[in-house]
C-alpha cells in the first residue's frame, strides 16, 4: 500500500492508451495501402486491455483474502476483417476481374477509438496528478511551515 | 503515548488505498469485463474508536464493486478529488498537532 504503487497503475494505464491511440493513426495512415500482387492485404490492429494480475510477491504480501492491484495491460491483435474491394481496371494494383483490394479499416471506428484513447489518457493523468499532490502533501509533514 | 492517533494514521492509510483502487478503475475504463474496486475503511474507524486496537492490524480491504459493475469516469474523478482533499485536510491537522508539540519543546518562544 504506497503511493508509488498508484503511479504504476497510473502509468500502466497511460502506456495502454497511448498504444491504444497509435494504432488507430497507424490503421488510418494504411486505410487506402492497396494490395499488390504478392503482398498481402493490411489488417487493422486491434488494441485490448485486460487487469494485470497480481504477482506471487504481492499476493504473499497481502495474503488476507483482499484484491490486488496491478494496473492494465494492453493485448495488441490484428483484426480479421474482409477487405474492401473495389472495381477499378484502370487502377495499376487491379486485380484479372478489374478488382483492387482495399483494407477493410473502418476509419469512423478508428477516430473513435482515437478519442477514446486521448480521453482515457488524460483520466490516467488526473489520477496521477492527484497521487502526486497527495504525496507532496505528506513530504509536508512536520515541516516549518505546518 | 502516541502524538498522532493510530486513527488519523489508519485514516491515512486508507485514503491511499483507496487513492490507488480510484487509479486502478480508471487505467482499466476501456478494460472488457472489469468490476470497478472500492475501499472501504471507516468502519475501521470506528473500531478503533471504540478500543478494539488488536484485530485492525489487515482488514483493510479492497472488495469489488457490488453496485457499479461499469465504472464510470465522472464517479472516479469525484471520488478522487474527495480522497485528495481529505489527505490534505488530515495531514493539516498532523501538522497542526506537531506545531503544537513545538511549541511545548520550546517553552511557548518561537
Amino acid at each position: 500500500m504506497s503511493l508509488w504503487q498508484s503511479f504504476a497503475i497510473s502509468r500502466s494505464g497511460m502506456d495502454v492508451e497511448q498504444l491504444r491511440a497509435e494504432y488507430a493513426a497507424y490503421n488510418i495512415a494504411n486505410a487506402n495501402a492497396v494490395q499488390t500482387s504478392g503482398t498481402k492485404v493490411f489488417k487493422p490492429i486491434r488494441v485490448t486491455s485486460r487487469t494485470v494480475a497480481p504477482t506471487f510477491d504481492q499476493v504473499l504480501a497481502n495474503s488476507g483474502g483482499t484484491q490486488q492491484m496491478g494496473g492494465v495491460r494492453a493485448i495488441v491483435s490484428e483484426a480479421n476483417v474482409q477487405p474492401r474491394k473495389v472495381l477499378d481496371p484502370s487502377h495499376p494494383s487491379a486485380d484479372k476481374q478489374g478488382y483492387v483490394t482495399y483494407p477493410g479499416v473502418n476509419v469512423l471506428d478508428e477516430m473513435f477509438s482515437l478519442t477514446m484513447a486521448v480521453r482515457a489518457y488524460e483520466a490516467n493523468v488526473t489520477a496521477f496528478n492527484s497521487a502526486r499532490s497527495m504525496m507532496q502533501k505528506a513530504l509536508e509533514i512536520g515541516g516549518r511551515n505546518g | 503515548m502516541n502524538v498522532i492517533s493510530p486513527i488519523v494514521m489508519t485514516a491515512l492509510d486508507g485514503l491511499v488505498l483507496r487513492q490507488q483502487a480510484t487509479a486502478h478503475n480508471i487505467a482499466n475504463l476501456n478494460t472488457p469485463n472489469y468490476r470497478p474496486i472500492q475501499v472501504n475503511f471507516e468502519s475501521v474507524l470506528t473500531e478503533l474508536a471504540k478500543g478494539n486496537h488488536a484485530e485492525i492490524t489487515q482488514t483493510l480491504g479492497v472488495t469489488p464493486n457490488k453496485e457499479n459493475l461499469k465504472s464510470a469516469l465522472s464517479h472516479e474523478i469525484s471520488v478522487l478529488a474527495e480522497t485528495n482533499l481529505q489527505y490534505q485536510a488530515l495531514i493539516k491537522g498532523v501538522n497542526k498537532q506537531l506545531s503544537l508539540l513545538q511549541m511545548a519543546i520550546s517553552e511557548g518562544r518561537r
